[in-house]
């Protein structure tokens, strides 16, 4: 099972990712500042990152760029409400691996980090 | 209970707490507003909401039948086209959305997020990337080319470039990121995406005004400074800068994932002034007609191919040649077509001087042709770099070669031969001579049976009958156009080297050359072609082919977009209105949306009449002596003052016009209402109905009409299918229409299609006009006289009462000409033509 750290902006939406994954038997940390995640990646302590677009202080697609300079192996998956092909593209240009679309809906969560999880275990 | 905050974090609720309650109370004291004061006006201000449901369902469900038919048939389309259908379903699904959402903003607004939701990953898996711009422009020609740079042609003479064994002429290469930067520097990606958007199956006629315009923007558009400047101090470095050039195409996926064989233009003989006019024309030839049907044939996107250009020195050639290192059913023999002088009409199809065989085994050449223009000491040298180069790449080799005036050979192109095995083994004598009305040879196997038709005129393939023998003089590339819808292919000239050739074995279309007299074929006469053993015969002695030829690229890159994209499109999860889960956070796709909206719709516009003292619009049930639970809702003289009054009506208090011609059909003598079709339908609808007394429930689970003196609208619930109409019967003919359509139904998929190719059949035979996609079906009647409208409508009728059932016991194609003869005819019993 991986190690997940979660960075949404609203607290509840995290709790639910959180609720989610851990029935699955992931570890979940959820955080709410751009810089609390990034530490938290910079401290080798996630596999996998789930990054909401939209952020208080820098974007989603910033924090990407920041977290994979520092851990390139980590995958990283991007969640948005409001989603655009150019935000997309701009994030999979720098390594997003999966792009999920709220309202969340629980088996296609659980479905992309099982890809995410089988495609690291196969590399 | 659910976590409701988390949930709207999450966007599973699409407002805050504080903008839920703000928005009810507003949509409260408006419905009460009109409720009380103005209950007419919020009739027609829902049934207006009603009627664009209505409008946008049909159309959404049209545009996501075209896209399944495209996936399930492997339809030859472009990218772009599927993107703009896509665009297009987005736009209908949204505006259904916002309709629904008009009726009740709280209860249907958390809906916009999950068409958004849908919409975008069905728009993500059509998406491409952006083409890349940056340098290198400009190459020489290196062992190490890649082809993504440098195109498939330049890539692989790179590659022999660097082995002692061939000459290759020196050169350059303009990349394919050159190309994408001239395409950026002139703004022309989107003039060529708008274009290519047209592009959709049967897009014969307008694949020539799309060419047209794209290349003459291209031909308009400037080289780019940066560009040119490489392209000079490259031919400088090579030497090259006062030599006649040859410019030819080296696309991306040519001669190695696809042939491409002669859909590209090169230029020969240009002087180094003219190379920038001579690279635009190269570069513009990837949007000939043939070529982009080639292309979309292939199922590559325009993106994936970019062009790269090889600049070569110009070798006046003494003779010309295409070889193929191992021969049709003989593969220990390789084949040579040769001419003297320049291979461009070899190459074309139009004509060849002399063939020579070799026979690898006992390296021996076996036939000689009399005007051979090689030595036989140079014939045997080409033979021999054909072995090598079949060794060096493992697989035999399609090669253009020239010889100068010092009978030196140089290598154009080399790629893999592409033949399929023959059907059996086969010779002339196996057929009577008397049945043979013409002798070729063999340019790609396989046997076929169909009308001949001569081809006058290269612009005319648009005409070409479905499933034809095409017949022509030459085989000039251009013809890749009729392919997918000719049958097979007869020339009287022509060789079985020249690029058509290789494009119809691609393509496994039936085809020979070099057939002397094929032109004195008469059209429309029945002929049968072997193209393993070169005959044309007289009558139809094989399977004639009943549709466009199987798809031979299912898993094309654009076929797989698509399949992608259908996931959020497609699916249709919610089917049965009273489950539980028939509900907005249950929506997996763009269908279920579609569904969801038309159903809620009928239940809003049902339940704003049926509550609290809106008696004189309140619905009714309609006991019509059939066993077909409906609903009516009478907007205007649909019904009889005492109908009004009263909650059940009768057939003899409809005043409608078309509705009473409906059931004039589906209570006729005609339509057997048995039992098993009582238990099918109507047993569950009693049961479920039992248990609930809420006017608003039954009707999601009934059928419903709307009805007006002159118009019906009509939603028709037979178990699981669907059917839906929508009429005018009035005086005036130019007002007069029936529009029916029908979707899904029980069955499965082959039962589910015979059963509309049934009612297709029917129909068309009472005048409608009927389109058909995949298991949907539209069927119009329009501006006909009160009279004739009436009694098609009485027709309709009948073919939906004894249809409904159908598909559960229709299992082959067979049986489905026969039973629309039969029904026809029964229905012509009571409503005759």
């Amino acid at each position: 099972m991986s190690n997940i750290m979660v960075l949404d902006d609203v607290e509840d939406a995290g709790a639910m990712i959180k609720r989610i994954l851990e029935r699955k038997g992931h570890s979940v940390a959820v955080f709410t500042e751009e810089q609390d995640a990034i530490d938290y990646v910079k401290k080798q302590k996630a596999d996998i990152a789930i990054l909401d677009i939209k952020l208080k202080k820098m974007s989603g697609v910033e924090v990407l760029k920041q977290i994979r300079q520092a851990r390139p192996e980590i995958e990283v998956l991007m969640l948005t409400g409001y989603p655009t092909l150019e935000t997309a593209r701009e994030a999979m240009s720098h390594g997003a691996r999966e792009y999920l679309v709220k309202p969340i809906d629980k088996n296609e969560l659980e479905e992309k980090i099982q890809v995410i999880v089988e495609n690291r275990s196969s590399a | 209970m659910p976590d409701r905050c988390a949930e709207s974090a999450a966007g599973q609720h699409p407002l805050t707490r504080g903008q839920q309650i703000r928005c009810q109370i507003k949509h409260t004291l408006e419905n009460w507003f009109f409720k009380t004061c103005f209950p007419g006006l919020l009739i027609k201000k829902k049934y207006s909401a009603f009627q664009r449901l209505r409008h946008g369902d049909r159309s959404a469900l049209e545009l996501i039948s075209g896209l399944e038919e495209i996936r399930q048939k492997s339809l030859v389309c472009d990218l772009e086209y599927i993107r703009h259908q896509s665009g297009l379903l987005d736009k209908e699904v949204r505006t259904l959305v916002e309709s629904l959402i008009a009726f009740n903003p709280l209860k249907y607004a958390l809906l916009r997020n999950y068409h958004r939701k849908y919409a975008f990953y069905a728009d993500l898996c059509l998406m491409e990337d952006d083409p890349e711009t940056g340098p290198p422009y400009v190459l020489g020609l290196d062992p190490e080319l890649s082809e993504d740079l440098a195109g498939g042609k330049a890539a692989e003479l790179s590659f022999l470039l660097g082995n002692n064994d061939f000459s290759v002429p020196p050169g350059l290469v303009i990349t394919t990121r050159a190309f994408n930067l001239f395409l950026k520097k002139n703004r022309l990606l989107p003039v060529i995406r708008q274009q290519l958007s047209r592009l959709g199956p049967d897009s014969h006629d307008t694949i020539h005004n799309v060419s047209r315009i794209i290349q003459n923007r291209l031909m308009e558009a400037q080289t780019p400074n940066e560009l040119k400047e490489q392209v000079t101090a490259g031919l400088h470095q090579k030497g090259l800068e006062n030599t006649e050039l040859a410019l030819r195409s080296s696309a991306v996926g040519e001669d190695l994932q696809a042939s491409f064989a002669g859909q590209f233009e090169s230029r020969l003989g240009v002087s180094p002034d003219g190379i920038f006019q001579a690279y635009k024309e190269v570069a513009a030839s990837k949007y000939s007609p043939h070529a982009l049907y080639y292309r979309m044939s292939r199922g590559f996107t325009d993106s994936m191919t970019p062009m790269a250009v090889l600049i070569m020195p110009f070798i006046r050639a003494k003779t010309s040649g295409i070889l193929y290192t191992a021969e049709h059913n003989s593969p220990d023999r390789a084949s040579v077509h040769m001419v003297s002088g320049s291979g461009e009409k070899l190459a074309a199809g139009a004509k060849y001087q002399a063939a020579s065989r070799f026979d690898k085994k006992r390296r021996e050449l076996v036939q000689d042709s009399h005007d051979c223009p090689l030595e036989p000491d140079t014939l045997t040298t080409v033979f021999e770099i054909g072995e090598k180069l079949e060794e060096l790449f493992g697989v035999p080799q399609d090669v253009e070669w020239i010889a100068d005036g010092k009978d030196r050979i140089y290598i154009l192109q080399s790629r893999p031969l592409r033949m399929s095995e023959p059907e059996k083994p086969c010779r002339q004598e196996d057929y009577p001579e008397s049945s043979v009305l013409a002798r070729g040879q063999w340019v790609s196997t396989g046997r076929a049976s169909g009308k001949v038709h001569k081809l006058k005129d290269i612009k005319s393939i648009s005409q070409i009958p479905q499933n034809a023998v095409l017949v022509t003089d030459e085989l000039p590339p251009a013809l890749t156009l009729a392919l997918g819808r000719v049958a097979a292919v007869v020339a009287e000239k022509g060789s079985p080297a020249c690029h058509f050739a290789s494009v119809a074995r691609e393509s496994k279309t039936t085809a020979i050359c070099s057939a002397p007299g094929a032109m004195s074929l008469q059209d429309n006469q029945i002929v049968s072609i072997d193209g393993d053993s070169g005959l044309v015969l007289d009558g139809a002695l094989f399977d004639t082919r009943t549709g466009p030829p199987e798809p031979d690229q299912p898993d094309s890159p654009v076929m797989k977009k698509l399949s992608e994209a259908l996931r959020f499109i497609s699916p249709l999860s919610l089917q049965d209105p009273e489950a539980d889960d028939f509900s907005i956070r249950s929506c997996k796709s763009l269908h279920d949306i579609v569904r969801y909206v038309h159903e809620a719709g009928v239940g809003e516009m049902f339940s704003l009449v049926g509550r609290r003292g809106l008696d004189s619009y309140m619905s009714k049930r309609l006991d019509s002596g059939i066993p077909l639970v409906m609903h009516v809702l009478d907007v205007h003289s649909g019904l009889i003052s005492s109908g009004k009054s009263i909650k059940t009506v009768k057939m003899e208090h409809v005043k409608s016009r078309p509705m009473r011609q409906l059931f004039a059909g589906l209570a006729s003598p005609a339509v057997q209402w048995d039992s098993s079709v009582l238990h099918y339908d109507w047993d569950a609808y009693s049961k479920s109905s039992a248990s609930f007394v809420d006017v608003e429930k039954s009707t999601l689970f009934s059928s419903y009409a709307i009805l007006d003196r002159e118009y019906l609208h009509a939603l028709l619930r037979f178990g699981y299918h669907f059917a839906v109409l929508d009429t005018v019967a009035c005086p005036r003919p130019e007002h007069n229409y029936i529009h029916f359509s029908f979707k899904g139904g029980g069955g499965n998929q082959q039962q589910k299609f015979l059963r509309i190719e049934l009612i297709n059949l029917i129909l068309e035979h009472f005048g409608f006009s009927v389109r058909t996609t995949a298991d949907f079906l539209e069927a119009f009647f329009d501006r006909k006289s009160m009279e004739d409208t009436g009694v098609n409508l009485s027709r309709l009728g009948i073919v939906l009462g004894k249809t409904v059932l159908l598909d559960m016991r229709l299992e082959t194609p067979q049986q489905v000409g026969s039973l629309a003869e039969e029904i026809t005819e029964e229905v012509n019993g009571f409503f005759p033509v």
